[in-house]
This record gives structure tokens, sequence and C-alpha cells, in this order.
């Protein structure tokens, strides 16, 4: 059996368009095949063509009459479409193509063939199509001998798009050093970097500055910053900073310079050893920022709180205060004194419990007060007897009873959690004793008035009574008629000093009027 | 007519001292005196006799005149009572005015003039 078309195909001009067709796909094939990192439809489109056609060609010349042969091409494009193959996305169209143009070859009727080839091509382009390979590739690859040119096609499209993605990588590089650059440079710190040689590797123009008029020195890369530090202190003293970074240590410190103007200077050095990611040091970036004004603030910020430790510790009024377990943490003077506590026995470290034992709060309802105060959230304000003598209170050094106010009231955070009580104490013995006088003293004040008002009084009526009856009896003689008159006169005067004396000693109800409306 | 006049009071020299003064006055009337409100208040439970006027002392020991007019209460008897006291107090007059079992309320000594008065507020006819 035999037709034109392998007639054809035995000639030498067949023969050798077909081995330099042949020849570049292997090279393509090879060229594909050691891209890393490649992807995409038209690649794996493009690298199975070439080798379906170099393995179909080896077949082809094995047994080019068999008409099985196809067979095999046929089982790898079906393991391809089935998507079993390494999970490859791979296009059913490429490799369909390809089957179809190696039959064309193998099958004896060549129109046949040809008939058939034109339905796979149109049955695979369109119903691979809307599946992404493009109809251009599809037309390309069908055409018999120029199946290599989308080879090229293909290739050069996966190059082009390689080459837009390293030229946005490289700008975006590019920007993001920019950025890195605009950073160190707009910064008041000094930042620089220098490799294990001590050399200068890069940094901000500040730093560049500052180096050269201290040195004289214009700093470029690979210039040495230690060799141009003439004093041998200070050359010392960075040579063995930077060693100690450069062997993968993080180094801060602070200096206090002073300058013409005699007002402190501090700077904050910051030392970070650079690494590589298999730990090795290759260099060191150092930081130094002028730190001045944080210094000017932390200063005064410990000198108000001494100020107000001192205002704390010396006030008048006892101070303690108390975490959420009701642990004391705090005690100034005036609480210890006013306690008993002797000052050297004093611990900061004494709980709320301990001083002041489970009994004595209950009594006093003092866990409640701080119950109330932590959970609630509220004021509390209370006088509290404390007696030294009985045997619970031995903690102190006193021995006598005394009376205080106490002032509890809750700390909050940012959160408006409560963190502390703070409790002021105020020791009220003397007026609590002026109170009691006060008191005692009223209470005997209102006995004499209601002595006056109502015992005194009730003879005083009968006498002015009886007088009254006898001044108007006419059987009196005028001698004793004007004695009576005079009792009777002298009983009434005896009477109104007695209603002036009762107004005098009591206390009208509007008394407090004045401060109740002030208050209100 | 004859006047009938209870007066409760624990001083007996003030209770004659009244008694002269109505009869200087000149008025027909009949006392009966008690030093002890405890015994008043038995007699008025008792007895349906009745008076034209109650004179009624503050201070007493045992029961005081307030005292004694809370008892009074449950036995209600239809006459005035005028409370007399010798004390200073404004507050006995605040709460006498306040009462409603009283007629009304007259500090000690009394006069010709608030006896009249009082005969005045309680209506009744007298010949002075």
């Amino acid at each position: 059996m035999s037709s034109d078309f392998f007639t054809f195909s035995e000639t030498p001009f067949f023969k050798s368009v077909s081995k330099s067709l042949i020849l570049v796909e292997v090279m393509v094939f090879l060229f594909m095949l050691f891209q890393t990192g490649a992807e995409g439809n038209l690649f794996y489109l493009a690298l199975l063509q070439s080798s379906l056609h170099v393995f179909v060609y080896f077949l082809s010349r094995v047994s080019r009459r068999n008409l099985y042969v196809w067979l095999i091409p046929a089982l790898f494009a079906l393991m391809m479409y089935s998507n079993s193959f390494g999970g490859l996305k791979v296009t059913f169209a490429g490799y369909t193509i390809s089957l179809v143009f190696y039959s064309f070859f193998l099958i004896r009727n060549k129109w046949q063939s040809f008939f058939y080839m034109i339905c796979f091509i149109l049955l695979s382009g369109f119903s691979e199509y809307k599946k992404g390979v493009e109809f251009e590739t599809i037309l390309m690859l069908v055409i018999p001998g120029i199946g290599f040119t989308a080879l090229f096609y293909s290739a050069l499209r996966f190059l082009q798009k390689a080459h837009i993605e390293l030229t946005v990588r490289n700008r975006e590089l590019e920007q993001s050093q920019l950025n890195l650059k605009t950073l160190i440079e707009n910064t008041n710190a000094l930042i620089w970097a220098i490799d294990t040689k001590y050399k200068f590797l890069n940094g901000n123009t500040a730093f560049s500055i500052t180096f050269q008029h201290k040195t004289g020195v214009l700093l470029k890369p690979g210039v040495n910053v230690l060799e141009h530090i003439s004093s041998e202190k200070e050359y010392d003293f960075w040579k063995t900073l930077y060693d100690k970074v450069l062997i993968g240590e993080q180094v801060v410190f602070e200096e206090q310079l002073v300058d013409k103007g005699e007002s402190s200077v501090f700077w904050e050095y910051t030392l970070n050893p650079m690494k590589l990611p298999n730990g090795n040091v290759y260099g060191a970036t150092i930081m130094a920022k002028d730190i001045s004004k944080k210094k000017i603030f932390e200063r005064r910020r410990q000198e108000n709180e001494a100020l107000l430790n001192g205002v704390l510790t010396n006030m008048p009024i006892g101070f303690q205060l108390f975490d959420e377990l009701g642990n004391m943490i705090l005690m100034n003077e005036s609480m210890k004194d006013i306690l008993g506590i002797k000052k050297p026995e004093a611990q900061t470290d004494v709980t709320f419990l301990n001083v002041f034992h489970d009994a004595f709060m209950v009594l006093n309802g003092l866990d409640i007060l701080f119950k109330d105060v932590y959970l609630k959230g509220l004021n509390k304000n209370l006088e509290m007897e404390l007696d030294f003598n009985v045997p619970e209170n031995t903690w102190s050094t006193s021995r006598r009873k005394i009376f205080f106010e106490l002032n509890v009231f809750p700390l909050y955070d940012e959160n408006h959690r409560v963190i502390a009580a703070v409790c002021l104490s105020n020791e009220i013995t003397k007026r609590k004793a002026t109170e009691k006088l006060m008191l005692d003293q009223n209470k005997r004040l209102e006995e004499y008035a209601f002595t006056i008002s109502h015992i005194l009084r009730r003879p005083i009526a009968n006498i002015i009574s009886l007088s009254s009856l006898i001044k108007s009896d006419d059987m009196l003689n005028p001698e004793d008629a004007q004695l009576v008159e005079f009792l009777n006169e002298s009983t009434h005067q005896l009477d109104q000093i007695l209603k002036e004396l009762n107004q005098n000693i009591t206390i009208k109800p509007d008394y407090f009027n004045d401060y109740k409306n002030h208050s209100s | 007519m004859t006047i009938r006049i209870i007066q409760v009071d624990d001083d007996y020299i003030n209770n004659i001292a009244n008694e002269r003064l109505i009869k200087k006055l000149g008025i027909s009337f009949e006392s009966v005196n008690f030093l002890d409100p405890s015994e008043a208040l038995e007699f008025l439970s008792k007895d349906e006799q009745k008076f034209d006027l109650m004179l009624l002392d503050i201070n007493m020991p045992r029961l005081n005149g307030w005292e004694f007019l809370d008892k009074y209460k449950s036995i209600a008897g239809k006459f005035p009572i005028f409370m007399l006291t010798s004390s200073l107090d404004p507050a006995d007059q605040r709460k006498a005015l306040e009462h409603p079992l009283l007629t009304g309320f007259f500090v000690k000594p009394l006069t010709k003039e608030i006896m009249l008065e009082i005969f005045d507020i309680a209506k009744l006819t007298v010949l002075a």
C-alpha cells in the first residue's frame, strides 16, 4: 500500500525539513524544561506539544506504517485530560491537535485522515477556546510544520511576561529603597551601618555631615569609621562597642554631652548586629538619637514624683494606699504616728488584714467598706474609735484610745477600673473629746432650762396667783396692802427674769437655718 | 346657773387659788379636783356626770397632761378642756394648738381676765 502523501514524506526535502524541525523542537523542549518557576497554559501547551512531536517522530521512524501506534500518545493525552498527570493544568487542545496531526501522517487514506483532523480541530478548538487557550495558538498548533513557531511564540510570551514582572518588582524595590532612604533622611537621628571591618556601608546625610564635622573626612562607602577617630579614648570606646555588636550582641546606651551653652545634651545609641539567614554577622547598624527633651521630661517627672512623695510623707493627714486585695502598699509617717507604729518597725508590706485583724474589720464594718469602694466605686467617710489597750491591738506602741476619721475613695485606671483604694485618715481624738464635753455641757444646760421652765416657775406662778388674790381682798389695812403690792411686784419681776433667762439659754429652732440654706 | 368644773392638777395650791379666783368673780360653780390624773380618768370613765369645762395641767408625775389626753380620747367626754401650764416652753403651746381635744391653752398664773376669757371661749354664761 502506498500513497502520494507517504511518497512525498519519503522525499529528501520532507525528511530534511522534518529533521530540522525536530531539532529545533528538542532545543525548545530542553529550554522549557529547565525554566524554573514558569507557569501558565501556554507554556505547558508548548512543552507538551514539543515533547509529543519528538516522541511521535521516533515512533513513526520505528513503525511508520502501524495504524495503532497513535494509541500511545492518545492514552497519554487521556491521562492529561483527566487531570491525573501530577496535577498539571494543561488544556486538552494542544495535545489533541498534535495527536490528530500525527495520526494524519500514519493513516494511509490521506483525505479521510484530513477530514478527521479538521473535525478534531474544530471540536477541540470550540470546546477549549473558552477555557483560556487563545484561538490563534490553536490555529498555529494545528498547521503542520509551524508548530515550532508556536513554541517560540509561547516562549516569547513567557519571557515577555517574566520581563514585565521583573520590571514591576524592580520598580517596587526602587520605591521601597526610596521610602527607606526618605525615612532615614527625615529622622532626627544619626543612622549608619558598617561591615565587620568597621567600614562604612551606608548611612544618612545627618551622620555624614556629623562625621565630616568631627573628623574632616568625607564619608564614602568603604571608609573605615574607626580610623579617623583622633582621640585614643574615644577610639577604644567605639571599637569595644563595635566588637560587641559584631559578635551578635545588641547594645543600648546613653551619653551625656555638654555643649557650649553649658546645657546638657543627651544622646541615646542603639547598636544592632546585621545577620545573614545562617546567623553570621556581616555588619552592624547604629542609630543615635537626641533624647534631651525626653530626659528633661523624665527629670521633671522624677522631681514631681519626689515632690508628691514628700507631700504624702510629710502631710499631717494619714495616707494609706491599698491594692484590690486589701494589701496596704503605702503608708505615710502621719498614719504610722496615728496608729502608733514605730518608725523602724514600719513595714510597707503589712497588709490591712494583718494590721486590723478580721474580727476588727467585721466589727467596724471595714470589710463592707472596702467592698463598697472596690466593687461599687463609692467614696466612704466614717469615724472610728480605736482602743490600743485591748489585747488585739498589741501591734501598736500606743496605749490610749483614739478617734480617727477615714476617707476612703477608689483610684481608677484609664479603663475606669478600680486599681487601688486611697485612705486618708485624720486623728480627731481632741475634737471628739471637745464634742463630748460640749454635748455634756449642753445636756446640763437643757436640764437647767427645764428646771427654770417647769419646776422653778410653778411655785412662782402660785405666789403670783396668791398675792393677786390677797391684793384684791379689801380686808387688808393700807400698810399690809402696800406690802402685798410689793410682794406681787417683786414676784412679777422674778418671773420676768426667769422668762428672759429661759429665752437666752434656749436654742431657737431656726438656729441652723443659715447653714442649711448655704449647704443646699 | 351653777358651772361644773373639773380640775386635774397635782398642785393643790393652784387648784385652791383657781377656786378662790372664780369665787371672787362671783360665779356660782362646783369644782371636782384631782391631784392624780389616773384617778380623774377612772372617775370620768365611771361617772356620767357632766362638766362644763376641764382645767388640765401638763407637768404631772406618772401621767402628764398629754398622756392623760391620749387615754381620755377613748372616754370621749363632750366638754371643753383648757390646758394650763407653768412651763415657759413654746413647744408646749405649739403642740396644744394642734391638739384636737383642747379648746385652749394658758400659762399660769390665771388672772381674772384669763378666767373670764376661758368662760367666754367655753360659751358659758356667767355673771361677772
